[in-house]
């Protein structure tokens, strides 16, 4: 396909995505007929455009946004730090796959509790919780792309002189970037699923405050507004990640590294 | 012109730990200036033998020697080029990036690095495609930027092990004709490893024969005056059978 | 042979590492107050106090048969709405955006509206833990069939397959190893959705628990259950490789 029919088909999968989902959500709104528990996508649309004139939800938005960022900005390089020293010196991998397995195993969100006790309701804890799943998750795909590295690419560059601490610089790293883009980009959903529980057990804003906020208010409309605000913020980081990748830096996309 | 060293390959036997013995009593000169073929069956041990020559792997006994000195480890004076172009070349780089890669280390001065790496690229015909990517390369193209990588370290040795073997005909007699033309120009040592007779006569003047593993050994030392320029040249099918037949031989044995 | 050598001083290392890591723990947990850092002897005992009483059991079945009924759920749903869209690619790859949407939709921002709709009852933690696996599964089943070689399909039609035909016996199977990936991918997920709910909305269940011990401040037992909850999660992936290994199915 070429590039504007790419877009032209992107946008008709889109529209007709949307267009899909609202149907399918007002036919059931007006056969459940319990605006209550319901309401009806105009309604929704109605009280989300209030709430974007207000500011309101770019608050709630901007603050989860917030979280994952400062969370990611120390929890990715962390993890790909990690991640690479384990996958290439065996005796750093012996020594903390133990913990790494049994992090692995427990979901974030079981920690919760955990964070608050230690951090209590603040900021901080929510910071932990990000920093936590997203390294981890850094960690697991760095690891994995260091030992995917081709024993062909490690020969090739010894048969041209390089060393060890030269190697690792210079062909391990690069190697195994898009394998950390590729954890970021999951870490990215990993992230939003935990931030967005920890707003709701204990915080002031956020979309995950706002659904909890909606539900003792009895305001159906606000938690589908939360909800929907979350899927969308989700979907657009996502895209917007891989858009960049590509276009940006695609030196460091996977697309490059198959396809040979 | 610089000048080339000679290879000796001194009594060497070679075995996996305690596995059986894969190469046993290679002994060979190669004399600085030389195109050799290595020839021999499948698992015979030609890419053990070439391992060893780069360094990659120690040999169990005997010695590699470069003009009396021993080779120790893998190194430039020794590039290897492999079948495996998807993986040998660096995807995050492009084709001109790719064949700077060893070199940065060697010409400081970037000016003078990019004019080296451009004129090697005119040798091996990439010049239109310096900035593409490997992955938008055909496999000849591939090829081609892997032999530019290793000639510009102007190594003593081209080390290729079967390097034309994942390509089609047509593209693999224009790289071997190429490769032939590069070395008359630039005059250095290259092994070449093969198990295509026909290949081997026609880019080589020495045909070394592996006899079939384990305890492979060099069962034939063919050398030729001239290379054969056609496989209709006169004395190619005696030359051809003879070596078809310290193959077979040996696979008999 | 020296890698079986490298292996068990691996696997010594290893524990080694962990040996100092309980130490650590034990020395920190020794300077500090035992409600935000137990010892590890205390969760230990914690643990076994916890299954002399019959709360425990009745919370490992009540978040097992959460997970195992919404995963079937799931999983039938996921692998249905596959089958049925992937029939066509054109519509299959006219929704994905719509299937990316939802996939990127935490089941815990679902956990309130689901109680509203559907009670704090068992219904509202099915409904979430089978939302998260239809997902999930539908997605890997979708991409499955997108990635069937067209080869394959031609091999079909020179034998002269209809077209469902070729669906059920060739797209389908070559999907299969995404389908069960999918689903080994799905339980993961149901475990998330399970804590999700159990943490705000639940009266029994892991989930509950952890939060119960929180509040009342009772650290050790909430270590223990958390550990406990990732233990059942790992003998539940290992469960379904096992069954997945012993049937075969996994076959590229
Ligand atoms: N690293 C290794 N460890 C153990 N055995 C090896 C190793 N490398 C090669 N071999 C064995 O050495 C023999 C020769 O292999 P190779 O040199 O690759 O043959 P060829 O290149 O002639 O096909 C084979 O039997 C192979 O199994
Ligand atoms: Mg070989």
């Amino acid at each position: 396909m070429t590039a504007p029919k790419k877009i032209i088909y992107r946008v008709v999968s889109g529209a007709i995505s949307v267009a899909v989902f609202v149907v399918i959500w007002s036919i059931a709104s007006t056969l459940f007929n319990t605006p209550i528990l319901l309401p009806s996508p105009t309604d929704v649309f109605h009280s989300a455009m209030s709430m974007l004139y207000e500011g309101e939800l770019l608050i709630h938005i901007g603050s989860s946004v917030k979280r994952l960022i400062v969370g990611m900005a120390v929890g990715v390089p962390v993890g790909a730090l990690i991640g690479c020293a384990m996958g290439w010196f065996p005796t750093v991998n012996a020594l903390l796959d133990p913990y790494v397995r049994m992090a692995n195993s427990i979901p974030a969100i079981a920690l919760i509790p955990f964070s608050l006790l230690w951090f209590g309701v603040s900021e901080f804890s929510r910071y932990a919780l990000i920093f936590y799943t997203v390294s981890l998750c850094v960690l697991l795909s760095a690891r994995a792309g260091v030992r995917s590295v081709s024993e062909i690419q490690i020969k090739a560059a010894q048969s041209l002189g390089l060393g060890e601490k030269e190697m690792f610089v210079r062909v391990v790293i690069p190697a195994v970037f898009p394998s950390i883009l590729s954890g970021v980009r999951t870490g990215i959903g990993l992230g939003v699923m935990v931030i967005v529980a920890a707003e709701m057990v204990g915080a002031s804003d956020g979309l995950g405050y706002l659904i909890m906020e909606g539900r003792s208010h009895f305001a159906v409309d606000r938690m589908i507004i939360g909800i929907l605000g979350l899927g969308l913020l989700s979907l657009f980081l996502d895209r917007s990640f891989t858009y960049i990748v590509e276009h940006v830096m695609p030196r460091w996309s996977t697309k490059r590294r198959v396809g040979n | 012109m610089a000048e080339w060293k000679n290879l000796v390959i001194k009594d060497v036997t070679k075995r996996f730990d305690s596995g059986p013995c894969i190469l046993s009593g290679i002994d060979i000169r190669i004399s600085r200036g030389s195109f050799v073929c290595v020839l021999g069956p499948s698992g015979s041990g030609k890419s053990t033998l070439a391992d060893l020559i780069a360094g990659f792997v120690k040999p169990s006994t005997g010695d590699i020697l470069l003009d009396h000195e021993k080779v120790t480890g893998p190194g430039p004076d020794r590039v290897v080029i492999f079948q495996d172009f998807s993986n040998a070349l660096f995807p995050w780089l492009t084709v001109a990036e790719n064949v700077e890669f060893g070199l940065k280390k060697i010409i400081g001065d970037k000016a003078a690095r990019r004019r080296k790496v451009l004129d090697t690229l005119g040798m091996v015909k990439l010049s239109d495609h310096i900035d593409k990517f490997p992955s938008e390369l055909s496999g000849g193209m591939k090829q081609r930027t892997q032999i530019a990588r290793g000639i510009v370290m102007n190594p003593d040795i081209l080390l290729m092990d079967e390097p034309f073997g994942a390509l089609d005909a047509i593209t693999r007699r224009h790289l071997q004709d190429e490769l032939v033309k590069i070395w008359e120009e630039l005059g250095q040592t290259i092994i070449f490893i093969t198990h295509d007779i026909g290949e081997a006569l026609l880019i080589s003047n020495r045909v070394l024969v592996l006899s079939s593993g384990p305890n492979a050994e060099i069962v034939e030392d063919f050398k030729q005056e001239h290379r054969f320029e056609d496989p209709s040249d006169k004395g190619f099918s005696a030359a051809y059978r003879r070596i078809e037949n310290s193959i077979e031989s040996s696979l008999k044995t | 042979m020296p890698s079986e050598h490298r292996k068990s001083a691996h696997y010594l290392l290893g524990a080694i590492s962990v040996v100092a890591g309980l130490t650590i723990w034990a020395i920190a947990a020794w300077y500090t107050d035992s409600a935000l850092l137990p010892t590890p002897v205390s969760v230990l005992k914690s643990f076994s106090e916890m299954t002399q009483t019959g709360d425990l059991y009745q919370s490992v079945f009540d978040s097992a048969s959460r997970v195992i009924i919404g995963y079937l759920i799931g999983t039938l749903a996921g692998i249905s709405t596959g089958v049925i869209l992937g029939g066509s690619k054109l519509i299959s790859e006219l929704l994905s955006p719509l299937f990316d949407f939802f996939k990127g939709l935490p089941p815990i921002a679902l956990v309130p509206i689901a109680i509203m709709w559907f009670g704090i009852g068992e219904m509202s933690k099915y409904v979430v833990i089978a939302y998260i696996v239809w997902i999930v599964v539908a997605v890997s089943t979708l991409s499955g069939l997108r990635e069937v070689p067209t080869i394959r399909i031609k091999i079909g039609q020179i034998m002269g397959l209809s077209h469902f035909q070729i669906y059920m016996k060739i797209a389908l199977p070559t999907a299969m190893p995404y389908i069960f990936l999918g689903m080994r991918t799905a339980i993961g997920f149901a475990y998330v959705a399970l804590v999700s709910a159990e943490l705000i909305g639940a009266n029994t269940g892991i989930g509950y628990l952890i939060m119960d011990y929180r509040f009342s401040l009772q650290t050790s037992k909430m270590i223990a259950a958390i550990v406990l909850l990732g233990v059942l999660g790992s003998l539940t992936q290992m469960l379904f490789d096992i069954i997945i290994k012993r049937t075969r199915l996994y076959l590229k």
